[in-house]
């Protein structure tokens, strides 16, 4: 007991050493601590699942767990509970479940309370295909990387007249040059060879054209990494025709919004796809970006793929390639033998049986 | 038995030989050219459709050319009015456009190609192409997404139809940088406009007699906006009991159409939504060479390509394939009503594709454009007794 209190102390001083990126493991089991927000719904027990295979696969990862609601502070502004942002801002990695928003709760989305807290500015979805859960769209490797702050989500809207809106599209240079450079780092960190800009900068001149005119600058800054650009609806055409032809894509926030889920759904939809978002300050939350599914909640149905792959994203974001790797492989292979599948994969089982057999591959693998 | 033979085949030879089998051959012939020509349209002069013709950029001379070979063979009534617009060629000023709006008055049907819009622009921000479409109000952008039969996609047996509200929207032009590095693009919703496209898609799916209207939104995040566009719709669904209404998010949307796509049928959207699904649903069939679509408004029709682009890559090459203009221009004729050439130029362009033995580039083949037309050619010659 004291034991663990020893070593949670020193990793949390060791932390303070350190800056933005984490440290590779070395011969030293260095525990890293991860903030845990199991979400409503299905959220804890794919939580939990989560938590057991990392348990089994020897990972050097400590959770803290939070529960994030939206309370009023100072001043009449929604934030988010003090001890939530506190463990947040310490551990600057964290791994989210779903959040549920209730319709005319009076506050914002908790998904956009906690961009706004943290400043996520990328959303990381990497669309890998998945052997053993068939879809039409085989082959498909892409990354899409999308702006979430501003564009069209920027949430300002004004009516004119009676019967007139607008909304406003918002892209500035600063955050179009951040998205871009992050692109590019991405690329560079994960061996991927292109990165495309996706925009509509023939119908949207100027907004698009900064967005694009920002990552060609940083195209010019990163030589190693091929750069192209294609409009949007081009994007679409020759992804449904042919999705092995794209790398990595980034764009502003609507169009990512839209290809991201685009995306997914070549794959197998939301329950198996991960999803990162990756803030200022070195700050990290991987999430699953399904819903809370309250219908089956509780009942052991649950398929915890989503927010297993995206704890594989963390991990290999920490460094910890290894581990991630022996997880990722366990996951791909108890889907590929297809004995033990939830019921959307298209088995019988419940969430424990998969989970455990995720464990068991994962201790064989030793 | 061989004696039995030999007669017959005797009679047989002496009938063959002798004048009156080619007589029987050429009367059955004369008899259903005579009955076709009860139902084709009077002589040419004095019924000839005028239609404007607006080649455009990139591969859209190549397919008009492909379009009026097809008429020529085919005899079908209608002449072209054509002229040149470009942005990129450096051949659009306000006189030619102009020009263009007197000819469409007149003709008020035309058949045109993509008129590609650069990126850099000189002093307005929009393009010809949309300002061509906000002085003849064409609102309304209808695409037929129809899977080809005899060209297998991942999904087949696919029948949906995009409406999508074309003049105002996100693509409304009005740009402006505030400050240095900040720019704002305005989005613009009406509830006018929106009603208008809401109650154009219902009486479009009554019309053709279409069970479901979907209306594609994001109205989650653009509470406003899109919000009043959801509203319009469900307004206008109430005139139309018959007709069943639902809504959906743009991002479910785009994860349902390649996930299940059997689940629409005809789906009204804004204008950049209905860029996006136009194309995806283009892609779902085949590319944007099968695809065709048309642009209405109060007065006018236009008939185009659905996937609008002008597919610079291509041209000179001779690969692009202009099966989505011929069905456009075959929907083009029924608009006329000339029935009849309509089912002469779809079927035919049909058939080839079915046989599978001439197709371009696109759809797997090694065709050229002029290979594939004039296959088309010889299918019409070849139409079915009516």
């Amino acid at each position: 007991m004291a034991g663990t209190a020893w070593r949670s102390a020193v990793s949390r001083v060791l932390g303070s050493f350190k800056n933005g990126s984490p440290q590779p493991r070395n011969f030293i089991r260095e525990m890293q601590t991860v903030t845990l927000i199991p979400g409503d719904g299905i959220g804890p027990e794919i939580s939990n699942a989560v938590m057991k295979i990392f348990e089994a696969a020897n990972a050097p990862i400590e959770w803290e767990e939070r529960n994030v609601t939206a309370i009023k502070g100072p001043g009449g502004k929604w934030m988010i509970p003090p001890d939530a942002k506190e463990s947040m801002d310490r551990n600057k990695i964290g791994l989210k479940g779903p959040l549920k928003t209730p319709i005319a709760a009076g506050h914002p989305s908790m998904n956009l309370l906690l961009r706004k807290t943290f400043d996520l500015y990328a959303n990381v979805r990497p669309c890998v295909s998945i052997e053993g859960y068939k879809t039409p769209y085989t082959d498909v490797n892409l990354v899409t990387i999308r702006e979430n702050t501003e564009g069209e989500y920027s949430g300002i809207e004004h009516l004119i007249v009676d019967g007139v809106v607008q909304s406003i599209k918002l892209i500035t240079e600063q955050a179009s040059e951040r998205i871009a450079e992050y692109a590019f780092e991405y690329a560079r960190n994960n061996q991927r060879a292109s990165v495309t800009a996706v925009h509509k900068a023939n119908i949207m001149r100027m907004s698009d054209g900064l967005f694009l005119r920002k990552c060609r600058e940083a195209a010019e800054k990163h030589k190693d990494v091929k750069f192209t650009e294609m409009y949007l609806d081009t994007v679409c055409l020759n992804m449904v025709q042919d999705p092995t032809q794209f790398d990595v894509l980034v764009m502003p926030n609507l169009y990512g919004d839209i290809l991201s889920d685009l995306c997914a759904g070549l794959i197998g939809g939301l329950g198996v796809t991960p999803s990162g978002n990756i803030g200022a300050n070195g700050v990290a939350i991987f999430e699953s970006v399904h819903g809370t599914a309250p219908d089956i909640a509780g009942k052991d149905f649950a398929n915890p793929t989503a927010l297993l792959l995206s704890a594989v994203m963390m991990l290999r974001h920490m460094g910890l390639h290894s581990h991630g790797k022996k997880i990722e492989t366990a996951c791909f292979d108890t889907i590929r033998d297809k004995k033990v599948l939830t019921k959307d994969l298209g088995g019988n089982s419940k969430c424990s049986e998969f989970t455990e057999a995720i464990c068991q591959k994962v201790r064989d693998m030793d | 038995m061989a004696v039995a033979l030999k007669r017959s085949l005797a009679v047989l030879v002496k009938s063959l030989g002798g004048p009156k089998w080619w007589q029987q051959a050429s009367r059955s012939v004369s008899i259903s050219a005579s009955l076709s020509r009860v139902e084709s349209p009077p002589a040419r002069a004095d019924a000839t459709f005028k239609v404007t013709m607006l080649p455009g950029d990139g591969v859209g001379p190549e397919l008009m050319t492909a379009v009026k070979d097809v008429f020529k063979a085919g005899d079908v009534p209608v002449e072209f009015d054509e002229f040149h617009l470009s942005e990129v060629q450096n051949m659009a000023s306000e006189d030619k456009l102009e020009e263009l709006l007197s000819s469409m008055k007149n003709n008020k049907v035309a058949i045109k190609g993509k008129i590609h819009t650069p990126m850099e622009f000189k002093g307005e921000l929009a393009s010809y192409e949309m300002r061509l479409r906000r002085k003849l109000d064409l609102f309304a952008n209808v695409v037929h997404v129809n899977s080809l039969p005899g060209y297998s996609t991942r999904h087949n047996n696919l029948d949906l139809v995009i409406i999508r509200e074309q003049t105002e929207g996100e693509y409304s032009s009005l740009e402006h940088e505030s400050v240095p590095g900040v720019i704002e693009c305005l989005k613009i919703i009406t509830r006018a406009k929106s009603r208008r496209i809401a109650k154009f898609a219902f009486d479009y799916a009554t019309k053709k007699g279409r069970n479901k209207v979907t209306a594609v939104h994001k109205a989650n995040i653009m509470k406003l906006g899109d919000g009043l566009f959801l509203q319009c719709c469900a307004e206008v669904a109430q005139l139309y009991p018959k007709i069943k209404y639902e809504n959906i998010i743009i991002d479910n949307c785009c994860m349902q159409l390649v996930q299940n796509p059997y689940q629409f049928d005809v789906l009204v959207m804004p204008n950049l939504y209905g860029n996006i699904i136009d194309n995806l649903a283009a892609g779902l069939v085949g590319g944007a060479g099968v695809v065709p679509g048309e642009s209405y408004s109060a007065e006018y029709a236009v008939f185009e390509t659905g996937a609008r682009h002008p597919f610079a890559q291509a041209v000179g090459r001779n690969i692009a394939n202009p099966t989505a203009m011929l069905l456009s221009a075959a929907n083009m004729l029924r608009h006329l009503n000339l029935e009849y050439h309509s089912h002469m130029v779809s079927d035919a362009v049909k058939r080839v594709i079915k046989q599978g033995k001439v197709r371009t580039r696109d759809l797997g083949g090694y065709c050229t454009t002029g290979d594939f037309v004039h296959a088309v050619v010889e299918n019409l010659r070849h139409r079915p007794n009516y």
